[in-house]
């Protein structure tokens, strides 16, 4: 039975500037099972699939692929060898200088090589329109709406099925899938689990990292749950299915969160849209879109993956001309952004500076506020609302998980107090614990509107929000 | 022999910045030192007929060929080693700083002729006038399909994913250390080429026409032109080659021609990369 473990992991240590990321870590992964890893946002499960990716060096014990030993050195050769592993990063990887075709091309498995001798190659250019053929091939299958749209002009869900087909390409015996469902819609969801399921079937082993526990108990057939760098527990299907133990899926309903809002006056609409239509280029994305917020006001952006509620989003902030219809802000209301009693906008992209420390990143956003001392009770403040651990503070930011970056991407929109608060997928790559204090965080806000583009439904009916539905326009 | 002039070194220029588009353009690989690979095939050719006197000319010229390309290519292929710890912008300076070095080297030593420069012997070309210029738009054409081969290859993918994101093209099984030796190395050998064939052409060269200003220049046309866009840097290098000559037939005081072209010469930058701030034809 053990001798086709297709992934071996033995006593794997990493740590960041001294703060233990993965302590010890022993598992292993057989060929055709698909595994899901859980935990909390900074329990070290993307550390321990990039340690298996290659990518990062662990400071001590062994890595093995199919019996070879994973050199961290050379993290090419991992993808390149026949018995090869295929990763999947949490942040989308497309590269927008190449068409979609390419984009997939890039991921079959070099079979002739990458070198520059094959500029001069024939058969190495017959191989590659071959590719790109085929690419195209699969790509009609999967994302027919979207042949001939440039790569920046997908949406998240249609990215992971970009990078799926790329996955498809290389032809792994195993995929290292971090946070695949981040940002996706239900109905992206059950395409990718569809996915999935049918390369597991094709004999795909599966290693992945979710928040999403739902979609973790359908999908796997194990489950590791990890905390502070350890695994803590193993979960395996039963009869009865997969069966998380109760502190896990505690919060899960998250019904519990009570939002307490003040009966108020009626009050003046901040911001009106009214048949407001946008998109980029030639494209419409979305519209004719009819929308009042008022302080107070939570509103909810919903709808599939590319429906529009991102570049709607990003109209109303101001970073997309709109096309047609009227944007109306109230008298005195100010539109730059990230102004005190302003717009203030989280995009989907982490959107922290890497190379300052997590404290400065705060000041930064704080920036705005007159005296040293309102920096600091602010921050004071904002760390308190979204429980910030104070052991962040002195870490850089790139030293934090995505997870974690995203935490305190929202506490530096909060800091400034904003008049209008326009939220892209908040809850995206967070664990519930993390989403509660978010709930809570937000609801503690005085004299701010809110709008969220989100497809976590849960959140939105915690925060008693009113939802909009967006749909696909079809063209 | 005004306008053969002024077609060969436009006919080089383009074949420069091409040869930067493969560095710079494909792989985002920025160097300042395009001009002293150039350099090193112009003094290759120059020398090796003046080392070996008793040899024929032409059989020296090969051979200073060779040799310049396979100096260059080594070069190349060291100074990209160096961008596995530098980033782009101090990879920029270590560039910056090598094409110093080389042309100081040259400008002090004894056997290079030094600050005099050096004249070379006369090739024998059994009279045939348009040789070089021939030559030239061939060395162009040749640099302008390679470009175009790079582009639909595998080669040039796994180079245009590398440097959009290098951690995924590593995870896509491509060595960054090999791509970027790679295209160091066809970019200085395309530039030492140029440079073989510059060299005869004047029968005089000089350190300073190799030296870090040339190497600004060419970065200069390929921005212009558009990085990774091989039409749009034909185009950048081709207009930053002529412009300065046609600016030469208006009649200007003369006491103050000179600066005011260059100030013409300097707008005329200023407003272009505004106007089209991704280069003159960009890149897809």
């Amino acid at each position: 039975m053990m001798n086709n473990t297709i992934l071996a992991i033995s006593g794997v240590s990493k740590s960041f500037g001294g703060v233990a990321a993965v302590s010890d870590v022993s598992m292993c992964v057989r060929s055709g099972e698909i595994v899901g890893l859980i935990g909390a946002n900074g329990a070290g499960k993307s550390t321990l699939l990039r340690m298996a990716a290659g990518l990062l060096a662990p400071d001590s014990g062994s890595i093995r692929i199919a019996g070879k030993e994973v050199d961290a050195g050379r993290p090419h050769l991992i993808f390149k060898s026949p018995g090869n592993s295929s990763y999947l990063r949490q942040v989308s990887s497309v590269v927008s200088p190449l068409t979609l075709e390419e984009n997939v091309t890039i991921g079959f498995r070099p079979g002739i090589g990458r070198s520059v001798s094959t500029i001069f190659s024939r058969r190495s250019l017959q191989l590659l329109v071959n590719e790109i053929q085929t690419a195209r091939g699969w790509l009609a299958e999967v994302l027919p709406d979207s042949l001939g749209l440039g790569v920046d002009e997908l949406s998240t869900g249609q990215k992971r099925r970009l990078e799926l087909i790329r996955l498809k390409a290389g032809a792994p015996i195993l995929a290292l899938l971090d946070e695949p469902t981040a940002g996706l819609h239900s109905s992206a969801m059950a395409e990718l689990e569809a996915e999935l399921v049918k390369f597991n079937r094709e004999g795909l082993t599966i290693l992945l990292s979710e928040h999403n526990l739902e979609f973790v108990t359908r999908i796997c057939n194990r489950c590791l749950i990890m905390d502070r760098g350890q695994i803590l527990k193993e979960v395996v299907r039963g009869w009865g299915g997969l069966q998380l133990p109760s502190p896990v899926t505690q919060g899960r309903g998250s019904n519990h969160v009570t939002v307490h809002r003040l009966e108020r006056e009626a009050a003046p609409a901040l911001v009106t849209a009214r048949d407001l239509r946008g998109g980029y280029h030639s494209r419409a994305v979305f519209g004719p879109l009819c929308l009042s917020v008022s302080v107070g006001d939570v509103v909810g952006f919903v709808g599939p993956n590319g429906s529009g509620k991102s570049t709607a989003l990003r109209a109303i902030a101001g970073l997309l001309p709109w096309r047609s219809g009227d944007l109306i802000f109230s008298r005195g209301f100010k539109t730059a952004l990230g102004t005190p009693r302003g717009i203030s906008m989280l995009s989907q992209e982490r959107a922290i500076f890497p190379n300052l420390t997590v404290y400065e990143n705060l000041l930064v956003a704080a920036d705005q506020l007159e005296t040293r001392g309102r920096r600091e009770q602010e921050i004071a403040r904002v760390r308190e609302s979204l429980s910030l651990p104070g052991t962040w503070l002195r870490k850089r930011g790139e030293c934090l998980s995505v997870g974690e970056q995203r935490i305190v991407a929202i506490a530096m929109r909060l800091i400034t107090n904003p008049g209008l608060l326009l939220l892209d997928e908040p809850t995206a790559g967070l664990a519930q614990g993390a989403i509660d204090s978010l709930i809570a965080a937000l609801s503690g806000l005085s004299e701010c509107a809110i709008v969220a583009a989100e497809h976590n439904l849960i959140f939105l009916s915690a925060m008693g929000a009113e939802l909009i539905h967006f749909e696909p326009l079809t063209t | 022999m005004y306008w053969q002039t002024l077609i060969f070194f436009a006919l080089t220029y383009v074949t420069l910045a091409l040869s930067l588009n493969i560095s710079a353009g494909y792989g985002r690989l920025l160097c300042l030192c395009q001009a002293t690979f150039y350099g090193i095939g112009a003094y290759s050719v120059a020398l090796l007929p003046m080392m070996m006197p008793s040899r024929s000319p032409a059989r020296m010229y090969v051979l200073g060929v060779f040799v310049g390309i396979s100096i260059s290519a080594a070069l190349g292929g060291l100074i990209s080693l160096l961008g596995d710890h530098l980033k782009e912008d101090y990879f920029l300076m270590s560039t910056f700083a090598f094409s110093e070095i080389a042309q100081e080297f040259i400008a002090n030593s004894n056997w290079s002729g030094g600050n005099v420069g050096l004249r070379l012997k006369p090739l024998n070309m059994g009279g045939v006038e348009y040789v070089f210029v021939v030559s030239a738009g061939i060395l162009m054409l040749v640099a302008f399909w390679i470009c175009g081969r790079i582009e639909r290859s595998h080669f040039g993918l796994a180079l245009i994913t590398f440097s959009v994101d290098e951690s995924l093209s590593t995870v896509l099984g491509n060595s960054s250390r090999s791509l970027r030796f790679q295209c160091m190395a066809v970019s200085a050998v395309l530039a030492t080429l140029a440079g073989c064939i510059v060299a005869p052409q004047l029968g005089y060269i000089h350190p300073a026409f190799f030296g870090v200003d040339e190497s600004v220049l060419i970065f200069t046309m390929l921005t212009l032109g558009g990085l990774g866009s091989r039409y749009g840097v034909v185009l950048g290098a081709f207009v930053l080659a002529v412009v300065p000559s046609i600016l030469t037939f208006f009649p200007i005081a003369t006491r103050l021609d000179a600066p005011i072209r260059q100030i013409i010469y300097g707008l005329l930058l200023v407003v272009l990369m505004h106007l089209r701030p991704s280069g003159l034809i960009p890149n897809r």
